[in-house]
């Protein structure tokens, strides 16, 4: 479980969270919805711990990784996996080397074991046979999955996907949140989803949380958001439900 | 001046931890490996050209001034061995290695930044310290003093070409000047390259790790990157000669 309390950011005297709270359970899928500049994706990187907040607690299985050391922090991040908006892969490397990259380093694996896995996890995200591929010759929609493959190799207990939608045609937005649900149920992965995409929020979330003005405004089933008697929710959605 | 300070502190910093982990951390061999050719692929052959032209202009200015002066040339490959392997070896190529290697350091590092790569080393069981760092201290510290040695060939032959083919001067006069420099004159200008290879590496990993924007900042990072390590490269090699001179090292 992942609590947030009070969490506040600000970025030159300018405030981007104000006091925030939320609490985000295991197993479940928790969508974060907000306008642009929000304050999702550093929202983001304070629960992974790739940024400090400048005051509250972000209490990651019973431990406030805001008060951790740089080594005791590093511990705590690999139980995270993040699907990055732009994927992140290390572009000097292959789908290969990016897959196995974790597996690498946090497992005792030996090469054939790594070798099988990556074909695997490069089946589960329908890229199978790619290994050899240079980043540079992916598609966006391709460096996404093997973003997911990537961050899901570890067997991460909490999974964050940045924006992963974004930039997809409807068909590969679609199979992606297909992915996510599938993920989610098959590895019992909590995941937290940042996104503008109001469809993939409201079909693959077993939660919403409403973010505005640096704060959690409100959360809920999607069917209680979308009931929402919040003005400035309403609004916010509304387009979705034209 | 309080930015210039909080930069300062973040750079030592960035150091400090570099070097605690070579000694604490497990080092990450293949990608050192990967490096030390990259540095080596990237920069011999501006380094050996640089290197000869160097050693052809030299000999080229003291035969002419020699002979100006003189009647006749003097003293070219004692003069020559001297100021390229105490000085203009290291200094020059470490000013090659800055334009090129250590440039393309910092724009990769900053590009990796931009792009949330650094971000994602942190949930793989990595950090960029020991991924990126380490091995490009290393590297750096490997090659550098490598890349010098090349240079003071080079230069040293190209001087002989001219010297030989432009000014008529004797192999054997010249080989024996060469002869008199000592193994003290080597280290000489080896130290220096040991510094200078941690000053350009500790300057373009701390410039693209602290890239911000797009790739406008990767360019601005770029740029600072390859100044400031030009400027410091001339500014300490002034304090390490007359350090190495107190020592005796000559």
């Amino acid at each position: 479980m992942i609590q947030l309390k009070n969490v506040h950011k600000n970025f030159e005297g300018k405030p981007v969270l104000r006091g925030l709270n939320l609490e985000i359970y295991d197993g479940e899928i928790i969508t974060i919805i907000g306008a642009s500049g929000a304050g999702k994706s550093v929202l983001f990187k304070n629960i992974v711990g790739l940024m400090k907040p400048d005051s509250g607690e972000i209490i990651v299985d019973g431990v406030d990784i805001t008060k951790l050391d740089e080594d005791e922090l590093h511990k705590v991040q690999t139980k995270f996996g993040m699907l990055f908006q732009g994927a992140a892969l290390f572009d000097s490397l292959n789908v290969y080397e990016n897959v196995a990259f974790g597996l690498r380093r946090l497992t005792n694996m030996n090469e054939v074991q790594i070798k099988r896995k990556v074909a695997e996890l490069l089946e589960v995200v329908n890229l199978s046979g790619t290994q050899n591929l240079p980043v540079s010759a992916l598609s966006g929609g391709m460096k996404k999955r093997v973003g997911l493959a990537r961050a899901l190799a570890t067997s991460p207990k909490y999974l964050l996907y940045d924006e992963p939608t974004t930039g997809l045609d409807p068909i590969l937005a679609d199979s992606i949140n297909k992915l996510i649900v599938k993920v989610n149920k098959q590895l019992k992965v909590t995941s937290i989803v940042v996104t503008h995409d109001m469809k993939s929020g409201f079909e693959i979330s077993h939660r919403i949380a409403f973010l505005s003005d640096g704060v959690i405004k409100e959360t809920g089933t999607p069917d209680e958001i979308k009931n929402s008697k919040l003005e400035e929710l309403r609004k916010f959605i509304s387009l979705y439900f034209q | 001046m309080k930015k210039f300070f909080i930069n300062f502190g973040n750079a030592v910093m960035v150091f400090y931890k570099t070097i605690t982990s070579i000694f604490t951390k497990r080092i990450e061999w293949d990608t050192t490996l990967e490096q030390i050719v990259k540095i080596g692929n990237e920069s011999l052959p501006l380094v050996i050209l640089c290197g000869a032209f160097t050693g052809m202009v030299f000999a080229l200015q003291v035969g002419e001034t020699s002979i100006s002066i003189f009647n006749e040339p003097i003293y070219i490959g004692l003069s020559l061995a001297y100021s390229l392997v105490l000085e203009l070896g290291p200094v020059l190529t470490s000013l090659v290695v800055t334009g090129r290697a250590g440039a393309a350091m910092t724009a990769e590092i900053g590009t990796m930044k931009v792009t949330e790569q650094i971000d994602a080393l942190y949930t793989l069981g990595s950090e960029p310290i020991s991924y990126i760092f380490v091995p490009r201290f290393i590297a750096f510290f490997v090659s550098l003093p490598i890349l010098v040695l090349f240079a003071d060939c080079s230069g040293i032959l190209g001087g002989l070409v001219v010297a030989k083919l432009k000014l008529g001067y004797p192999i054997s006069k010249y080989w024996e000047e060469i002869r008199t420099l000592g193994i003290s004159t080597f280290s000489h200008g080896i130290l220096k390259s040991f510094v200078f290879a941690l000053l350009i590496v500790w300057i373009a990993c701390y410039n693209g790790i602290e890239t911000k924007g797009g790739a406008e900042g990767v360019g601005k990072a770029t740029t600072k990157s390859v100044v400031v390590s030009m400027v410091f490269i001339l500014v300490t090699d002034y304090f390490l000669t007359s350090l190495l001179l107190s020592f005796g090292i000559v």
